[in-house]
């Protein structure tokens, strides 16, 4: 199946939790921030964004998985998302505290690691977010996207500069 | 070509992560795997919750009998290997049999330390076996020796048993790997908050008793116990290496290059039984952890079969579950780099020693930055962004860097995961 990976635009995120509600809701049947996998982390520095969702980025060299004692996490072949086996997890909670990141999180319900498993390769957050501040895109566009964009912005430099 | 014929010894992390790994990059080899146990994988570092009643025994195994066979590993569980010999290139079981191989890999893991008479009621815990003799036993009070993490993940699971439990510790100080002293005696606090005695700086001498245990005498007091736990640490098995001359390095693991071969050709171990280098001074130490094992167990297998890969170096991270407070810790202690001072990568640097230390409503940090680098840090009930903080150390970013990012908002929006452990360095920016 073709790579496909969740790309955050913390630009366009207007911090509504639409995404944390869904995606407990998907996952628990409840609406409840601290059960969602997606977060979104509120700064309260001076910058021009005060919002960024912060997910699993599904990384190829997992530390999560390295540090597992149980060995519960792994991939899954078909959606290529990193999954917690929960009847494995024993809930010491290394992996949360090894991910760099903070994509892996501790279900204080069930007493073991949760993380996003993209949904089952059809993300939930994606189709809930207004502003399309996460969008599920295939790596080689992610990648063909990005350059776009630096292309833009050389655009708007030449215009200033020839115009 | 015909089939490469590959034998592990030892059914750990390591030999399991070498056999799987072999067989993900290539289906042609033999792989056998020879152990003494006859249980498939099971993971040590959850024995105590185990013996503490949170799991079932069954779940403490990581993988079946089946996922053996589905990976076409050969298995010879319930052997001992007897000799290895690195020129015929055999292995030889304890009933005599010979095996042949082409590569070697030597996953013999270590063994824990136990001092003095083996009375019944003493105990070690390191396999499966001994977490059930412990269960089996079922006394009433219990003496742990040693206040490293699996000593005090001991001590916790025994008083959730109803165990009245004590601590002897030979350091001034509970985890001496992990913490430094004002960390520690939080740790120490929360411990006799509970019921768990902690003695600091006391050296065992001798256990009391005649057939059983019946306390254990200390150089300052004698402590009466029916259960007595030795937990001051694990030592690699190295006797076959030993004596198939293959060389064993200063510390007592199995010497081995970047590619995991041991100074025979052809031969290669990975796991408790090795030393490998640190990744943030390169010096050779015991890294006992279990994802150093599967790391190496990886590496060792794509060398193995021709694949030339090199093995980054071990990092260590202790995470303790201390009644609810999460405790953890990675890199070097303060206490650590006065103690490795004169190793060539930190030699004369010591004067540039910093620490950045908070403490607020029960949550604790400490991180040891030594010049421009951190080396090291200590949570008490802080979770979420030691990762971030553990990936700095390793990548060595400078903290000069990551100031000036900080200082620097636009980078900052490109990089939304550093506004994470922005506050840590607060103090400093």
């Amino acid at each position: 199946m073709e790579e496909k990976a969740l790309v955050l635009h913390p630009e366009r995120c207007t911090g509504c939790h639409a995404c944390e509600m869904i995606c407990s809701l998907v996952h628990d049947g409840e609406c409840n921030l601290t059960l969602s996998r997606i977060g979104i982390m509120k700064t309260n520095g001076g910058g021009s964004n005060e919002n960024i969702p912060i997910v699993c980025q599904q990384c190829h060299d997992p530390i999560c998985a390295d540090v597992c004692v149980m060995g519960a996490i792994s991939r899954n072949e078909d959606t290529g998302a990193l999954v917690v086996k929960e009847d494995l997890c024993v809930g010491c909670k290394t992996c949360v505290i090894a991910c760099p990141l903070g994509g892996v999180l501790y279900h204080y319900i069930k007493g073991c690691a949760m993380k996003c498993d993209l949904c089952g390769g059809d993300p939930e957050c994606v189709k809930s977010c207004l502003y399309d501040a996460i969008e599920f895109l295939p790596m080689d566009e992610w990648g063909r996207k990005t350059r776009l964009k630096g292309a833009e912005n050389l655009g708007r430099i030449f215009e200033i500069v020839y115009k | 070509m015909s089939a490469m014929k590959v034998v592990i010894i030892g059914n750990g992390i390591a030999g399991f992560s070498a056999a799987s790994t072999i067989r993900l990059l290539n289906n042609q080899c033999e792989v056998t795997i020879i152990a003494k146990e006859l249980t498939p994988l099971y993971s040590a570092c959850v024995l105590p919750d185990y013996i503490s009643g949170k799991i079932p025994r069954k779940h403490t195994f990581v993988k079946t009998d089946r996922d053996y066979q589905q990976l076409g590993i050969h298995t010879l569980f319930g052997h001992e290997v007897k000799e290895v010999d690195p020129h015929r290139k055999t292995v030889t079981l304890g009933d005599g049999r010979a095996l042949s191989f082409e590569r070697l890999i030597l996953a013999t893991g270590s063994g824990a330390i136990v001092f003095g008479e083996r009375k019944k009621g003493v105990f070690k815990l390191k396999t499966l076996d001994d977490a059930d003799d412990i269960l089996e036993h079922k006394g009433s009070s219990a003496v742990v020796i040693g206040a490293g993490a699996i000593g005090i993940e001991i001590a916790i699971a025994l008083h959730s048993q109803g165990y009245k439990v004590t601590m002897v510790e030979m350091m001034d100080q509970v985890l001496p790997l992990g913490l430094d002293q004002r960390g520690a005696d939080k740790v120490r606090g929360i411990l006799e908050e509970r019921g768990i005695a902690v003695f600091n700086g006391e050296r065992a001498i001798r256990t009391l008793g005649g057939e059983r245990v019946e306390g254990l005498a200390t150089d300052k007091r004698e402590l009466g116990c029916d259960t007595l736990i030795w937990a001051v640490g694990m030592r690699p098995r190295v006797e076959l290496a030993r004596e198939a001359g293959i060389a064993i390095g200063e510390t007592g693991g199995i010497r081995v290059d970047a590619h995991m071969e041991t100074s025979a050709p052809g031969i290669y171990a990975c796991g408790d039984c090795v030393e490998s280098s640190d990744i943030l001074t390169g010096e050779s130490y015991l890294n006992l952890f279990w994802h150093n094992a599967n790391r190496q167990g990886s590496v060792a297998a794509h060398n193995c079969i021709g694949q030339a890969t090199t093995y980054p170096g071990s990092q260590n991270i202790v995470n303790v579950d201390v009644f609810v407070n999460q405790v953890a810790g990675f890199g070097f202690t303060e206490e650590a780099l006065h103690r490795f001072q004169d190793i060539p990568a930190l030699r004369g640097k010591l004067a540039d020693l910093s620490i950045i230390e908070h403490e607020q409503d029960g949550s604790y940090y400490r991180l040891v930055i030594l010049g421009d680098r951190c080396m090291g840090g200590q949570f008490i009930n802080v979770t979420r962004d030691i990762g971030m903080l553990w990936s700095i150390m390793v990548k060595g970013t400078s903290i000069a860097g990551l100031l000036e990012m900080f200082g620097n908002e636009a980078l900052m929006d490109r990089r939304p995961w550093l506004h994470r452990v922005r506050p840590f360095f607060k103090t400093n920016y």
